[in-house]
């Protein structure tokens, strides 16, 4: 790189830096009609045009990746614009190759799992995944990744005893405390999920949430039949449900416990329904919380 | 919290760079999800914005000055429940790094400023308390004392019932000061976020003059689990999302995230020509309007009904198109439903931004059923008096387009109004003190036609007809005998000629030969001379001349010694 390239390339850097992706770009590419074969300026120019989501922001990532082949943050640069532009096979491929020029880039190994997964190879992914946790036992990220296709492949004991882990690693992760407590119900080990609920509760400090883990607690005792401590709990949570979410489930505990009433009593499907739709809602409350 | 281990710091220093959608399940890469705007690439849906992204994606770089950095909550109750109130402060603060859970200040957006005021949902679930009324009315008092548009982000639980009824009389201040806005002719959009409930939907966040929102975020007064527990009935598919709200009228535009930048930088660019003269009317090329009845053609009425309803007239929105600029479609009657039979928007006509409102029909089947065959419905109505009272709040003229076979006669029609839907709108017409200008351009069905016509300036196209009742209609009340329509077509005197004699109309737009169908670029282009010909006149009137002029136009009709009236059909064939 001449003078003139490198005092352009780190100014167009800088404005990369600062998130002025127009103006980075619109540098890299005056630099490049100087200096057409500069792998830098190329992946500048690539990386502000996929940040402003310009379509031949593919075309300079390939060009820098050829031009400087062993260098793998070149090809994870190539690898995020195939992705951006759904080349989800070809963004595997690429982060395949930055992976063998950097066996410990782990973070990478992640990324192509997903890729595997979104690409319909679960057990790739999975193989992936482990290997990551094998170097690195308590990486989230794998782990968040682990919970996610162990439960899409129906294997819950595997989901769970990852879903633990990042609890234990992140205390205060509610996604991973909800996956916990769910993993335990769909599994019966209803002692376990007592206590997954009730650290949910602890936890989960979001306004008018703590109904959504008393709603697991009631759930957890409706399948013991333990019918009094269901009555407890519905009174509980019926107390602090300003949106009447469990005025059903209550009249059902109560109409276990002491017959039926007057009221009609809703059946034990609509309870069941209601409380899964309640599940769901806080599981979504939180991953749409996720940007 | 999740939004934290989204990108929660792995202990190892790495960091989670992907995050599950939970509409689609499907893993997303957060770069990925970020570049999109927040908006799933996988199934579209619309992720909930930090509010600082929020600003980044809407706002010009640089542009946002926080003013709110003094306004902080306050305890007037000392409540505590499990926790005190105080404390539960404390923790929003630190969580946030806010002092409440809104800002404000001045803004731009492409260029034009405006003020902004923007709620946090992160800050106790952006309820509503003193500190974030405070906010709102400030950012509306500064929109005032700067005569700038105001823009609202809301995402908000409802009223912060920490503070009781300070937090419930935050209604009453926020609606009062947005009122003031209203009555000094200032603009004010409201974006409503996912989610905006409970005591912020029922205040300043549906008053704006335009509501606008993204796909799937929920907005409501009560929560849907109150309702289903209320009414005992389960709730359809997407309730209170934005589309409902759409479909219900109760909503201007739902705009994806996007293009919701670009939406509103335009909607600030057509305000910002808002009242100009007539020196903003373009050249025009067309055919001008006829004054003269000698002039026109003596056509059959029976068959200027069949071309006035011809499937293949050009509609209102194909007029629109090929006449205005930048035709921004506004929905919803703020009532009950989102009539399609009438469609309205602002538009530019040159570089004068007017209201556009029209009946609408189709060409295809489907189209017309879509359309309700042009027969619009109460709400239709009212969506159009809305979008006319919007036009006199900002100094727009209103052009109305009237395509209709007459006001739908449904059982539904009835029980909402529809008789008063229709005089409503025909009073407050009279009424505005802006140049308005009414086109039949094809069928002009008694009551329901009039409801969107009463002008400074009346006119039709050459085949269209304007009549108190359907040939039809008339043919089987009044000759006993459906097939006599052509007869009745005939004695109503409904065509542009007899209706130009009897001073019905102002002028008559030709069209080509054959019919508008017959070459509907032609015929637009002579309809937009027409309509820049009387706005150009109407535009050097003052609003009380206007309205003046307008009483004695309608004032005539009828009025012995000023009304003309028109020889036997044999004599005027002779």
């Amino acid at each position: 790189m001449t003078r003139t390239a490198s005092a352009s390339f780190e100014q167009a850097l800088a404005l990369y830096n600062d998130g002025d992706y127009a103006r980075s770009r619109e540098l890299s590419l005056e630099a490049l009609a100087v200096n057409p074969q500069d792998p830098n300026l190329l992946r500048l120019a690539g990386k502000a045009g996929l940040e402003l989501g310009l379509p031949d922001a593919a075309e300079y990532l390939e060009q820098a990746a050829d031009l400087d082949p062993e260098n793998p943050d070149a090809l994870r640069d190539l690898a995020d614009a195939r992705l951006a532009a759904g080349r989800v096979d070809d963004a595997a491929r690429t982060i395949h190759r930055a992976i063998e020029l950097r066996p410990e880039d782990v973070a990478s190994l992640v990324d192509l799992a997903h890729l595997e997964y979104a690409a319909g190879r679960p057990e790739t992914a999975l193989g992936y995944l482990q290997t990551v946790l094998e170097r690195e036992p308590d990486n989230v990220a794998a782990l968040k990744a682990l919970v996610g296709v162990y439960r899409d492949t129906g294997d819950a004991d595997r989901a769970l005893a990852c879903a633990r882990k990042i609890v234990a690693y992140t205390l205060s992760d509610v996604e991973a405390a909800i996956d916990v407590a769910h993993l335990c119900l769909a599994l019966g080990r209803l002692d376990e999920a007592h206590d997954a609920f009730v650290y949910l509760r602890n936890v989960d400090d979001e306004p008018d949430h703590e109904v959504y883990a008393y709603h697991g607690l009631i759930e957890t005792e409706l399948q013991r039949e333990r019918w009094r401590a269901a009555l407890d709990l519905a009174i509980d949570a019926t107390r602090i449900d300003r949106y009447g979410r469990t005025t059903d489930v209550l009249a059902f505990v109560v109409a276990q416990v002491f017959g039926a009433s007057d009221r009609p009593t809703p059946s034990r499907r609509d309870v069941d329904d209601a409380l899964a739709a309640s599940r769901a809602e806080h599981r979504r409350l939180h991953a749409s919380l996720g940007l | 919290m999740a939004s934290e281990t989204a990108t929660a710091a792995k202990r190892s220093g790495e960091t989670v760079q992907w995050t599950r959608c939970p509409s689609c399940e499907a893993f997303v890469y957060h770069k990925r999800l970020k570049r999109n705007l927040g908006v799933c690439p996988e199934c579209n849906f619309h992720f909930r914005l930090p509010i600082r992204e929020r600003l980044v994606q809407l706002l010009d770089e640089g542009s946002f000055v926080d003013l709110s950095q003094d306004v902080q909550p306050i305890d007037p109750l000392g409540f505590a429940d499990s926790k005190p109130y105080a404390q539960r402060l404390e923790e929003a603060q630190r969580k946030t790094g806010a002092g409440e859970g809104a800002i404000y200040g001045p803004a731009a957006i492409g260029g034009r400023p405006v003020v902004l005021a923007a709620m946090d949902f992160a800050f106790i679930g952006g309820s509503m308390g003193s500190g974030v009324g405070e906010v709102i009315t400030r950012a509306a008092e500064l929109a005032l004392e700067r005569r700038e548009p105001l823009l609202v982000i809301s995402a908000s639980g409802g009223a912060r019932m920490q503070e009781g009824c300070v937090s419930l009389m935050q209604l009453a201040k926020t609606s009062q000061a947005v009122g003031r806005l209203h009555e000094e002719g200032l603009l004010y959009i409201s974006l409503l976020t996912d989610p905006t409930y409970g005591g912020v939907s029922a205040s300043f966040a549906t008053l704006g003059d335009l509501l606008v929102s993204e796909p799937g975020s929920y907005i409501g007064f009560a929560g849907p689990k109150v309702i289903e527990q209320t009414i005992r009935q389960k709730l359809p598919d997407g309730f209170q999302t934005a589309g409902f709200l759409l479909d219900h009228g109760q909503l201007d535009l739902v705009e994806p995230r996007e293009t919701l930048r670009v939406s509103l930088r335009k909607i600030l660019e057509l305000h910002a020509l808002a009242g100009g003269g007539a020196a903003g009317l373009p050249e025009v090329e067309g055919e001008p309007p006829i004054t003269d009845a000698g002039q026109l053609t003596g056509r059959d009425p029976w068959e200027i009904v069949q071309l006035a309803r011809h499937v293949e007239r050009p509609n209102t929105l194909e007029y629109v198109s090929l006449v205005f600029d930048d035709f921004r479609e506004l929905f919803g009657d703020r009532l009950f439903d989102q009539d399609a039979a009438i469609v309205g928007g602002l538009a530019k006509l040159g570089d004068l931004v007017v209201m556009v409102v029209g009946h609408q029909k189709g060409h295809t089947t489907q189209e017309m059923m879509e359309r309700n065959f042009g027969m619009p419905n109460p709400e239709g109505y009212r969506k159009g008096l809305r979008l006319m009272r919007y036009a006199a709040k900002f100094g727009l003229p209103i052009v109305t387009l009237v395509d209709t076979p007459g006001a739908y006669p449904g059982l539904g029609a009835e029980e909402r109004g529809q008789s008063i839907a229709i005089a409503q709108s025909i009073m407050e017409m009279s009424r505005f003190r802006v140049p308005i200008v009414s086109i039949v351009t094809g069928e002009g069905g008694s009551g329901g036609a009039l409801a969107l016509a009463v002008g400074d300036r009346v006119l039709m196209m050459e085949n269209s007809y304007y009549s108190v009742i359907s040939p039809e209609g008339c043919s089987t009340i009044l000759f006993k005998d459906a097939a006599q329509a052509p007869r009745a077509a005939a004695a109503l005197r409904m065509t542009a000629p007899d209706l130009l004699r009897l001073r019905i109309m102002d002028a008559i737009v030709p069209e080509p030969d054959g019919g508008a169908h017959q070459d509907p670029l032609a015929a637009a282009q002579n309809l937009k001379t027409a309509i820049v010909t009387s706005l150009r006149d109407l535009l050097d009137k003052t609003p009380d001349e206007l309205v003046g002029e307008r009483y004695e136009r309608f004032r005539l009709f009828g009025t012995p010694g000023l009304q003309p009236t028109l020889p036997p059909p044999e004599e005027a064939d002779a």
